[in-house]
């Protein structure tokens, strides 16, 4: 395969892991869950296990706002699955740094761009409030126009596209 | 009944304390323990948290590793699955008992920002990509909090579980 080839479907995996992200997030929400299925997607792989096990991240930790924002950590998920330390090397703490390295960068660069990473400040950011969606009332205002829709679908997309571009410029062979 | 439970959390508990002690790696700690505790294992989701630790790859600044790898196990016990993806109600179980867990870890350390605890536990928050600041980190007592905090939440998400509905062999 020459480089320009390479270069294109390279570009091509990266746009998918957008579409795909931005599609699941506005049609299955669960933040967590999306990105990684647009990733796994994307790079042509699949775990159900993986996917199962990412679904009460969303909203920040099973909709609190409180913590990371879940596509963040799920498109981590991602990224320890494909670099992460094996349940063989558990005695060496140096084995995960792989892992550590590439989750620091995505990390970096979702900070650089949103301006933080806990859900709560991240819907403040790019809504003006958060939202309780634990509350009827909340849930009823946030799926209005310039609520979660129009902003979380696009966000996802972004972290999917990101990850991915990190986990093939690290060498991953789709 | 309630004896093998109060075994379950007991080993919990100290399978947390112990490997995050001896192996460290918050979000793989956690999930060993509450595995091995219960009876079971999966490769792939030790593998998935590798990178979690410390608040998302060392930076501190995201939620607590120990919070976030026992969440992803009651992900893998209770969540939605891929032929239910476009039902939106289905992970309704996995956010219930996320937020359960989130709720009492608040409450016992009072933010689950891995920076908010480093400090509320040691005065101070330390940068592990640092060479002089892991050397401090190792001198405040780090690991002596870190794997206590990794026990307690492998022991309450145990918990968690085991009321959730989930029968050990």
């Amino acid at each position: 395969m020459n480089g320009d080839k390479m270069n294109d479907s390279m570009d091509q995996i990266i746009e998918k892991a957008f579409e795909h992200g931005k599609k699941y997030e506005l049609e299955c929400t669960g933040c967590a869950q999306c990105v990684i299925a647009a990733m796994f997607d994307a790079l042509g792989i699949w775990n159900d296990d993986i996917f199962k096990a990412a679904s009460g991240l969303a909203d920040g930790l099973g909709l609190t706002r409180d913590g990371a924002c879940g596509a963040l950590v799920g498109a981590s998920m991602v990224i320890s699955y494909l670099f992460g330390r094996e349940r063989k090397d558990f005695k060496d703490v140096f084995k995960p740094f792989k892992s550590y390295e590439f989750v620091k960068e995505l990390h970096d660069q979702y900070v650089e761009q949103y301006g933080v990473c806990r859900c709560d400040d991240v819907q403040k950011s790019l809504m003006g409030r958060s939202f309780n969606l634990w509350d009827m009332n909340e849930l009823a205002e946030v799926m209005a126009p310039g609520g979660l829709p129009d902003h979380c679908p696009k966000l996802v997309g972004t972290v999917a596209k990101l990850a991915t571009k990190i986990i093939l410029d690290n060498g991953y062979k789709p | 009944m309630k004896e093998q439970k109060d075994q379950i959390l007991t080993k919990a508990f100290a399978l947390g304390q112990k490997y995050e002690r001896e192996c460290t790696g918050c979000g793989q700690t956690v999930i060993a323990a509450i595995f091995e505790s219960l009876g079971i294992w999966n490769d792939d989701i030790f593998k998935g948290a590798s990178g979690l630790a410390d608040g998302l790859g060392l930076t501190g600044d995201g939620s607590c590793g120990a919070l976030v790898g026992a969440s992803i196990v009651i992900g893998y016990l209770f969540g939605r699955e891929h032929k239910d993806f476009k039902n939106m109600m289905k992970p309704m179980k996995s956010y219930t008992l996320v937020k359960k867990l989130h709720d009492q870890y608040v409450k016992e350390y009072g933010s689950c920002r891995c920076n908010d605890v480093q400090k509320s536990l040691m005065g101070r928050t330390f940068n592990l990509w640092d060479q002089k600041e892991l050397a401090e980190a190792f001198k405040s007592g780090m690991m002596d909090h870190c794997s206590k905090l990794v026990g307690n939440v492998a022991k309450l998400a145990a918990n968690i579980i085991l009321r959730g509905g989930f029968k050990p062999e």
